[in-house]
C-alpha cells in the first residue's frame, strides 16, 4: 500500500495540494477499489457458477443475454435493483432493514485484509489472521437479525440453523488456523505467505504438512458459507429460502452479494494460508524472465502476484462448485455430529502433529 | 412461553410436489405432529364422468395422474372392456404393456430426480430428465403427445406401432442400464445420502397394510404384493419378471425398490418388443365407441401403477353415461401415512421422507 | 369369488355375483374377515360410495395379501349415518372424509371427520345425484 500512497501524495504535491488533504482522502481509494472489485468479481462468479453447474448437468446455462450469456448477471442485477422492496407486515422495520447491511459490511472488511500482492494489502495488521476470523464470524449476526425480524417461521428456523452451524464450525477452523500460525510463526498474512517461499516452490506450501488441516478447513468453509452440502439455513426444499425468504429487491441483492463475495474471499483466504497466496506456482515470476531489465519490473510483479492469487482462488471456487453439484444436503443432526465428533478432535490432533513436526524441523525452536 | 411452533408448509412451497399443505407442529426442529390437508388440486374427475359419455371421458382419465397417464388410461379402458365383454387383441395388450412399462420408468426417473432435489442434490434431477426426455420423445412419436397421450381406446390402441419405433425403443433400453448404474454410483453409497435415508421414515409392514399403502412403498416394507404378478392383468401373465422387494422399511429401501423396478420394467419392455417384432396381429377390436351400449353392471380394474394400486370402479346403469366412476390411487394413501412416518424426526427429514413416498397431488385430489 | 358359506353362517349377508351385501354390523363383519386366518383380509383397498337414490351404497373393497383374494362387501346406508371402520382399518379415515364430503354421510365413531376436497364453506355434497350447484357466491354458477 505504501507504493500507492507514495504515488498519490506525489501526485497531490505536484498539483500544490497540501499533504494533510491526501492523508484524509487516501483511505477512500482502497475502499473504492474493494467495492469495485466485489461488484466485478460477484458478477463474474454468479455467471461462472451457473455456467459450471450447467456444464456438470449437461445444460447450456445462461446464453441469451450477450455473447455466451455474459450480461445475464448484469441484467439480473438491474432487475434486482428495480424491484420493489416489500415491507413485511409485523416485521421489525429497523432490524429488517439493517440486517442485510450487517451481513454485507463485515464481508467487505474481509476484502481489505487479504494480501493480493506483496504491495497490495489494504489493512496490514500484525494479527490479521485473528482479525480475519473474528470479522468472518460477524455476518451470522445479520443472518440471525434477518430471521428474527422477518416475522416468518421459515426465516427464523433458517437463522437458528445458521447460528448453530457457524458456531460449531468455527472451532475446527480455529485449530487449523493455529497450526498454520505455528507453521509460519506469524499471524500476519503477508508473513504467512512469505513463510511458504522457498527453494521447493510448490512443495513449500503449507498444504503439504497440513493436508488434514486443509481438508478440515475446506469442509468448515463450506459450512461457514452455507453452501451445499451445508446449505441447511437456506434449504429450498424445507425452508423455502431460509433467512432471506421475506427479502426482495435491493435488500435481497445485498444478501446475495455478500454470499458470493464471502465465498470468493474465503477461497482467497484459503489460497493465502495453504497454497502460497500470491506466490507463483512456477516458483519464479514470469515477469522476471520477460521484463528483467524494465524499470517497471516491480509493478509487473505486483500484477503477476495478483494474477497467481486469482488463479488459485478460482480453482478453490471451482472446487466449491464441484461439491455443490455432487452432494446432497446433510441432515441437521449429522451436521452437528460431523463437526463436534469428527472435525474438532481431528483438528486438535492435527494441531498437535503440526507442532511436533515444527519442533523437529526447526531443531527445537518454536 | 410456548415452545411449540406451528408451521404451515404449503400449499405454495417449493417442494411439496404440487399443492399439498402440511400443518406441522415443531418443538425446535423436532416434529410433533403433521396433518396433511389435501384438495387444492381437486378437479372433480368423478363428477365429470357422470356428465359425459364413456368416450368423452376417455381423454380426461389421463389427467388423473399426469406422470402415469397410461396406467389410468389402461385402468379405465380395462374396466369398460370388461363391462362390454370385449376381447382385446393380444398385440394391443402387448403394446399397452410396453407403454405402461416405459411410463413406469419415466415416472420413477422423475421421482428419483425430485427425491434427490428434496435431499438437496440438484444434479441428478437433470440427469434423470435427460433420460426421461428420451421416453417422452418416444411417446410423442407414438401418440403425438408428451404427457396426455389418449392412446388407449376401448378394444385396443389407437394405432399400431411401427417397426422403426420399436427399434428406437430397443436402442433406448440398451442405453438405459448404463445411466441407471451411473445414478447408483453417485447415489447408492453416498454417505450423506445414506445418512439421510437409512432408518428414516420407517414404515412397518403392519402399518403399511393398516394404511393400505401399496406399490413400491409396500414392497419396500417387505410385503411382496405386485398386482402385475398376483392378479395378472393385460399380458403380464405371459412375460416373466421378478418382483423387487426389500425388508428395510425405510426411505433407503424405497429408493432401492424403485431402482430395481426400473430394471424389471426394462426386462418386460425387452420381452414386449421381441413379441411385437415377431408377431403381427390386429391392434384393435372395432367397437362403436360413439354409441356405446354398456350393459348394467359394475367392475373394478386392478392396475399396478408406478405409485401403487390403481383401481377404477365403474358402475353402469345401461345409459350412455357412466353411473359412477371411482378412482383409487396409490398416492392418496401414501399421503395419509405420512404423519406416522415422520413423527419424532427432525423437520429436516419431513420433506426427505415425503419425497421417498413418491406422492403426486393430482392423483390424490383427482 | 371365495367360499362365503362360513361368513353366511355367522352373519346376515346376501351374496351377489360381484359382492356380498351386508345386512348386519359392518364393523363386526370386517373384523371377522380381517382376523379369520382363512380369509385374512388385511387391507381395505378403498371404500366406494354410490348414490342409489334410495340410499347410499358403500362398497368396502378388501384384499388379502397372504391369500391373494379380493372381496367386495356392500352396505346400504339409508339415513345418512354409517358406522366408521377407522378402528379396523386406519386407511378408512380419508375415504370416510371423502364420502362425508361428497355424499354427506356422517360416520359414527370417526371423530375428526371433515371435508377432504371441497372447501369447508361449500354448500351441498357434489357427488349426490340430486346435487345442483346453487351457491350464489360462485360466479361460474350454471
Amino acid at each position: 500500500m505504501n507504493y500507492l500512497y507514495f504515488l498519490y501524495i506525489q501526485f497531490l504535491l505536484n498539483h500544490n495540494i497540501p499533504k494533510i488533504f491526501g492523508d484524509i482522502t487516501f483511505p477512500f481509494i482502497p475502499f473504492c477499489i474493494v467495492a469495485a472489485m466485489i461488484i466485478f468479481v460477484v458478477l463474474v462468479l454468479v455467471l461462472l457458477e451457473r455456467k459450471v453447474l450447467a456444464l456438470f448437468t449437461q445444460r447450456k446455462g445462461p446464453n441469451r443475454v450477450g455473447p455466451w450469456g455474459m450480461f445475464q448477471t448484469i441484467a439480473d442485477a438491474i432487475k434486482l435493483l428495480c424491484k420493489q422492496n416489500i415491507d413485511i407486515l409485523g416485521s421489525d422495520k429497523f432490524l429488517f432493514n439493517i440486517a442485510p447491511i450487517v451481513v454485507f459490511v463485515p464481508v467487505m472488511m474481509l476484502w481489505g485484509i487479504i494480501p493480493y500482492s506483496s504491495e497490495f494489502v489494504f489493512m496490514n495488521f500484525s494479527v490479521s489472521v485473528l482479525l480475519y476470523i473474528s470479522i468472518a464470524a460477524l455476518p451470522v449476526i445479520g443472518i440471525i437479525l434477518s430471521g428474527y425480524a422477518s416475522n416468518s417461521k421459515y426465516s427464523l428456523i433458517g437463522a437458528m440453523r445458521s447460528g448453530a452451524q457457524i458456531i460449531s464450525y468455527e472451532l475446527p477452523i480455529m485449530f487449523v488456523l493455529l497450526s498454520i500460525v505455528a507453521l509460519s510463526s506469524s499471524m500476519n498474512l503477508k508473513d504467512i505467505v512469505y513463510s511458504q517461499l522457498g527453494e521447493g516452490a510448490i512443495l513449500c506450501w503449507h498444504v503439504f504438512p497440513c493436508i488434514v488441516g486443509f481438508i478440515i478447513i475446506f469442509i468448515c468453509m463450506l459450512a461457514e458459507l452455507n453452501r451445499c452440502p451445508f446449505d441447511l439455513p437456506e434449504a429450498e426444499s424445507e425452508l423455502v429460502a431460509g433467512y432471506n425468504t421475506e427479502y426482495s429487491g435491493m435488500r435481497f441483492a445485498l444478501f446475495f452479494l455478500a454470499e458470493y463475495a464471502l465465498m470468493f474471499i474465503m477461497a482467497a483466504f484459503l489460497a493465502t494460508l495453504f497454497w502460497g497466496g500470491y506466490l507463483p506456482i512456477t516458483g519464479k515470476y514470469i515477469s522476471e524472465i520477460f521484463f528483467s531489465d524494465n524499470q517497471f519490473l516491480p509493478v509487473f510483479i505486483y500484477f503477476e502476484q495478483f494474477f497467481w492469487l486469482m488463479i488459485k482462488t478460482f480453482i478453490l471456487v471451482f472446487l466449491f462448485m464441484l461439491v455443490r453439484a455432487t452432494l446432497p444436503r446433510l441432515g441437521t443432526q449429522s451436521l452437528m455430529k460431523l463437526s463436534w465428533y469428527l472435525l474438532l478432535p481431528l483438528s486438535m490432533i492435527n494441531f498437535i502433529v503440526i507442532i511436533i513436526f515444527k519442533y523437529f524441523i526447526e531443531g527445537g525452536v518454536l | 412461553m410456548n415452545k411449540i411452533i406451528k408451521l404451515n408448509v404449503g400449499p405454495q412451497h417449493p417442494s411439496t410436489h404440487g399443492v399439498l399443505r402440511l400443518i406441522t407442529e415443531l418443538d425446535g426442529e423436532k416434529i410433533l405432529s403433521v396433518e396433511p390437508v389435501v384438495g387444492y388440486l381437486h378437479r372433480g374427475m368423478e363428477k365429470l364422468a357422470e356428465n359425459r359419455s364413456y368416450l368423452q371421458y376417455l381423454p380426461m382419465v389421463d389427467r388423473v395422474d399426469y406422470l402415469g397417464s397410461f396406467f389410468t388410461s389402461y385402468a379405465y379402458c380395462n374396466a369398460v372392456e370388461k363391462l362390454l365383454f370385449v376381447e382385446v387383441p393380444k398385440r394391443a395388450e402387448y403394446i399397452r404393456m410396453l407403454c405402461m412399462e416405459l411410463n413406469r420408468i419415466a415416472s420413477h426417473l422423475l421421482w428419483l430426480g425430485t427425491f434427490m432435489l428434496d435431499l438437496g442434490a440438484s444434479s441428478p434431477l437433470f440427469y434423470c430428465f435427460r433420460d426421461r426426455e428420451v421416453i417422452l420423445s418416444l411417446f410423442e412419436e407414438l401418440t403425438g403427445q408428451r404427457m396426455m397421450y389418449n392412446y388407449f381406446v376401448f378394444g385396443g390402441v389407437r394405432h399400431d406401432v411401427s417397426d422403426d419405433w420399436l427399434c428406437k425403443v430397443s436402442s433406448f433400453i440398451a442405453n438405459l442400464p448404463k445411466s441407471i448404474s451411473d445414478y447408483e454410483k453417485i447415489i447408492t453409497e453416498n454417505p450423506i445420502f445414506l445418512d439421510r435415508t437409512l432408518n428414516k421414515g420407517i414404515l412397518k409392514p403392519q402399518t403399511a397394510l393398516q394404511f393400505s399403502v401399496t406399490g413400491p412403498n409396500l414392497r419396500a416394507s417387505g410385503v411382496e404384493v405386485d398386482y402385475r404378478k398376483v392378479m395378472p392383468y393385460s399380458v403380464y401373465g405371459d412375460v416373466d419378471f421378478v418382483i423387487s422387494e426389500s425388508n428395510r422399511c425405510d426411505s433407503y429401501a424405497r429408493y432401492l425398490v424403485r431402482i430395481q423396478e426400473m430394471k424389471t420394467s426394462l426386462d418386460i419392455v425387452k420381452q414386449a418388443v421381441l413379441y411385437l417384432k415377431n408377431n403381427s396381429d390386429n391392434y384393435l377390436t372395432k367397437i362403436n365407441s360413439l354409441n356405446l351400449k354398456i350393459p348394467e353392471g359394475e367392475y373394478t380394474s386392478y392396475v399396478e401403477s408406478s405409485r401403487g394400486l390403481l383401481n377404477c370402479y365403474i358402475k353402469s346403469d345401461g345409459s350412455p353415461k357412466p353411473y359412477r366412476v371411482k378412482w383409487r390411487t396409490g398416492s392418496y394413501y401414501s399421503v395419509q401415512v405420512l404423519p406416522e412416518l415422520v413423527k419424532g424426526l427432525n423437520y429436516n427429514d419431513l420433506i426427505a421422507v415425503f419425497g421417498s413416498l413418491d406422492v403426486i397431488m393430482p392423483e390424490v385430489d383427482r | 369369488m371365495i367360499d362365503v358359506s362360513v361368513i353366511s353362517e355367522k352373519f346376515n349377508i346376501e351374496v351377489n355375483e360381484t359382492k356380498i351385501i351386508c345386512n348386519c354390523d359392518i364393523i363386526r363383519l370386517l373384523e371377522f374377515l380381517k382376523n379369520t386366518p382363512e380369509y385374512n383380509f388385511n387391507m381395505l383397498t378403498s371404500i366406494v360410495a354410490v348414490d342409489m337414490i334410495s340410499g347410499i351404497e358403500l362398497i368396502y373393497q378388501l384384499y388379502s395379501t397372504s391369500n391373494n383374494i379380493i372381496l367386495n362387501v356392500s352396505k346400504i346406508i339409508e339415513n345418512n349415518l354409517a358406522q366408521s371402520v377407522v378402528e379396523v382399518f386406519k386407511s378408512a379415515y380419508f375415504d370416510e372424509c371423502e364420502i362425508y364430503d361428497m355424499f354427506g354421510i356422517n360416520f359414527e365413531g370417526n371423530n375428526k371427520i371433515k371435508r377432504l376436497f371441497m372447501p369447508e364453506s361449500w354448500i351441498g355434497h357434489p357427488l349426490l345425484k340430486s346435487y345442483k350447484n346453487e351457491d350464489m357466491r360462485l360466479a361460474w354458477n350454471e
